[in-house]
């Protein structure tokens, strides 16, 4: 009996995070715009980072000629200055600019068909949810969500344009998801502080359409 | 004593050798850098900044306002080494390198962990931010000594030590007389250290006392300056208190909005800029920042192709997150607060992402990056022989790698990259002014403003006489919001060129770059070419010519 209700009440939490996690991705702005311009084709840009890239190999030469120009043994310049480390640095770029505030939660993609460029994919409201839900994750050693935060951003991470929104889709969506997880978190310790949450993700929301019904398609039209 | 405090005397050499290494000789002299030491020579001389105040307590250089400590400091260095790149930038290396020590202290004040305390000291002696602010003539890189020395005299304080309190005001109110943003950081970590302490307080409060007395008697000379109109002028020439939206843009969302309801919703003066302070303080957490891209769009704080810290720094952090909340240190609600009010200056400014005024931020970095290296130790002990043995050599691997790009890219890729400009290293002015010196006799000179600052350089490099520049001493602004520039002394004029204009002007001798001085335009029965200087990558910095009697 005593199993029963216990396995209720972590599926009625589980179906919680569910519907509020649907609901935080119904909003999100990147949803929004992806839906609005979803007869553009998105996809077109979208190329993987060539290893042998012109702007890579431009930057090796002129660095190894800077380097020629000093004192620096050219063998040393060459274990350093190369193909696979400025590839792994421009793909290193890449990976950590997915969680580029600025990126997620105030500007997002650099292409006006991919983000509002007033509004990042994800509210800044969701930012505190967020680090609750990765902490209490951590806490309850959830391996799997935390491995996927990790590992979701490669994909982005290999794609040549910077801040590219599509294939991030998957991060944001596990973002919101730890939000969500989040927002249960604290709502079940700090009442008062999940609604404030609330109420600010609501203004956002409104700000968001505000400006999505209002300036964006002015600025789409530029 | 020797052998106790041994390793930290080897990373103290180790941070000296780093900060010290070709100090005077490898980068250009920037404007700044030129300000602050041609004002510590004109005290040496004269006791009397460049534009006449008698030992002023903020300094007005190329329009702009600078904090007084770093300059007063600099004058005995300037008395011994004489007036050089050197000797500018000789207080925050040497202040910079002391840093490392404080920290060590500090650290071990934290954790009470010899461990821990010697990883951050290795790991500031090695950072590339701390030795970007602190091998440069950089005032932050002075005033964050004074700031470190601040926090350690009062943890100390609180510890029931005499002297604690009383170094930490003469830290705090040192860091307010040498740097602009710790004139917010001070304020606010100050009142969260007396807040969060209270009680620590109340157990030591005689020692507590005699500091507040101390600190304030050390403030009050420079209370005048700080509500003065150049006080204010700097705040709004760089913060977001000053910025204007324009018309053009507020008519627009006017326009479009049709409803002032909205407006006033979404788009008044005080959202928007505090939108834009939220996204800009948030923007100092962003990885590309801290890790891949550092300041791109600016030279002085740019180190090609990184972050402003190392890369193995990531794991260490997140370990080192997780282990201190798990283990709930006592300090650390200190180390998250330091961190979260650290950008706070940076935040309120127009740059989107300030290295400089976001300093603060690397000592509680590095805290817990230290405290996660030392938990991975731990964490490695319990392994196997042999998976010990691949996790050191990848570690060391991983570390050696990328502390030699960090030294390749410091010292040989990032400086061709930045070498112009108000925000950049002003390159070929050292050289331009040993040319002109040759050549000049008694000739007017006229020298263009494009790369902005020439006047600063001529004086500091001709170590011209303070006395008979105060006299002359006038500074041209186009507007309230621009930055000045010296108008010129003795034979001297600097001023944008125009060519059309000017070519008339005979037996005078020009200096500018090719924008100004179009080769097209320069016609061999006027003009007679005398000399290039060119920038570290080869393009063309100056022409230098002089026209026909």
């Amino acid at each position: 009996m005593k199993k029963s209700k216990f396995t209720k009440l972590i599926s009625k939490e589980k179906n919680r995070v569910g519907l509020i996690l649907i609901l935080f991705i119904l909003i999100s702005p990147w949803l929004w715009v992806l839906i609005r311009n979803s007869n553009i084709d998105m996809y077109k840009n979208i190329k993987l980072i060539n290893f042998k890239d012109e702007a890579i190999i431009d930057q090796i030469n002129i660095s190894r000629g800077e380097m020629s120009k000093t004192n620096v043994p050219s063998i040393f310049g060459r274990i350093i200055v190369n193909k696979v480390s400025f590839y792994s640095i421009e793909v290193t770029k890449r990976y950590l600019e997915t969680f580029d505030p600025q990126y997620l939660f105030f500007n997002g993609d650099l292409d006006i068909n991919k983000s509002t460029r007033s509004n990042g994919p994800l509210y800044l409201s969701f930012l505190p949810l967020l680090l609750i839900g990765i902490y209490s994750s951590i806490l309850n050693k959830d391996k799997l969500k935390l491995y996927l935060l990790g590992i979701f951003p490669l994909i982005g991470a290999f794609i040549e344009n910077h801040y590219e929104s599509i294939t991030r889709i998957p991060v944001f969506i596990l973002l919101s998801y730890f939000s969500s997880y989040g927002l249960i978190y604290l709502y079940k310790r700090k009442k008062w502080l999940a609604l404030l949450i609330v109420f600010l993700i609501l203004f956002e929301f409104s700000r968001f359409v505000h400006d999505f019904l209002i300036h964006y398609p002015g600025r789409l039209n530029l | 004593m020797f052998k106790k405090y041994f390793p930290l005397i080897i990373i103290f050499v180790i941070a000296i050798f780093l900060r010290f290494y070709k100090l005077g000789t490898f980068r250009c002299l920037n404007w700044d850098e030129a300000s602050f030491g041609y004002n510590a020579y004109s005290i040496l001389k004269t006791g009397r900044d460049e534009y006449g105040v008698k030992f002023p307590l903020q300094f007005k250089s190329v329009g702009d306002y600078k904090a007084p400590l770093y300059i007063y400091l600099s004058v005995p260095v300037i008395k011994v080494f004489g007036l050089n790149e050197f000797s500018v930038r000789f207080m925050p290396a040497f202040l910079g390198s002391l840093c490392i020590i404080l920290f060590y202290f500090l650290t071990k004040e934290l954790f009470n962990k010899e461990r821990i305390s010697l990883i951050a000291a290795l790991m500031l002696a090695i950072s590339p931010w701390h030795i970007q602010f602190t091998k440069a003539g950089a005032d932050v890189g002075v005033g964050t000594f004074f700031t470190l020395l601040g926090i350690y005299g009062f943890i100390k304080g609180t510890k029931g030590s005499k002297w604690g309190y009383l170094f930490s005001a003469i830290g705090f109110v040192g860091s307010i007389y040498s740097y602009f943003a710790e004139r917010l950081f001070v304020p606010l970590i100050a009142l969260f250290l007396l807040f969060y302490f209270k009680k620590e307080i109340k157990k030591t409060k005689n020692n507590f006392l005699i500091a507040i007395l101390a600190g304030l008697l050390l403030i009050i000379p420079i209370v005048p300056s700080l509500v003065s109109g150049g006080h204010e002028e700097k705040i709004l020439k760089t913060t977001i208190f000053g910025y204007h939206r324009s018309d053009e843009y507020i008519q627009k969302i006017n326009e479009e909005d049709k409803s002032v309801v909205l407006y006033s919703l979404y788009h008044t003066d005080i959202f928007e800029n505090g939108w834009g302070a939220l996204n800009h303080y948030f923007n100092h957490f962003s990885p590309s920042f801290l890790f891949s891209e550092g300041v791109e769009e600016d030279p002085r704080q740019f180190i090609f192709n990184m972050g402003m810290l190392y890369l193995f720094d990531i794991p260490l952090i997140l370990i080192g997150i997780y282990q201190i909340i798990r283990k709930k240190e006592k300090y650390l609600m200190v180390i998250v607060a330091w961190l979260l009010i650290a950008p706070i200056p940076a935040a309120i400014t127009k740059d989107l992402v300030s290295a400089r005024r976001s300093f603060n931020m690397i000592y509680p970095l590095l805290i817990i990056s230290a405290y996660g290296f030392s938990m991975m130790i731990d964490w490695l002990k319990n392994q196997s022989k042999k998976a010990q043995i691949i996790f050191k050599l990848s570690g060391i691997g991983f570390f050696v790698f990328l502390f030699s790009y960090y030294l390749l890219s410091y010292y040989i890729l990032t400086p061709p990259k930045g070498y112009a400009g108000p925000s950049g290293w002003h390159c070929g002015y050292k050289e331009l002014v040993s040319y002109i010196n040759e050549i000049k006799e008694d000739k007017k000179v006229v020298i263009d403003t494009t790369y902005q600052g020439p006047y600063i350089f001529f004086l500091f490099y001709e170590k011209y006489d303070p006395a008979k520049y105060q006299s002359q001493a006038r500074l041209v602004q186009e507007s309230e919001n621009s930055l000045g520039e010296g108008a010129g002394y003795d034979n001297y004029i600097f001023k944008s060129i125009y060519w059309p204009g000017d070519r008339g002007d005979l037996n005078t001798i020009f200096a500018g770059p090719e924008e100004r001085l179009p080769q097209k335009d320069l016609q061999k029965t006027e003009v007679e070419i005398l000399n290039s200087i060119y920038f570290l990558d080869g393009k063309e910095a100056f022409k230098v010519v002089r026209t026909l009697r």
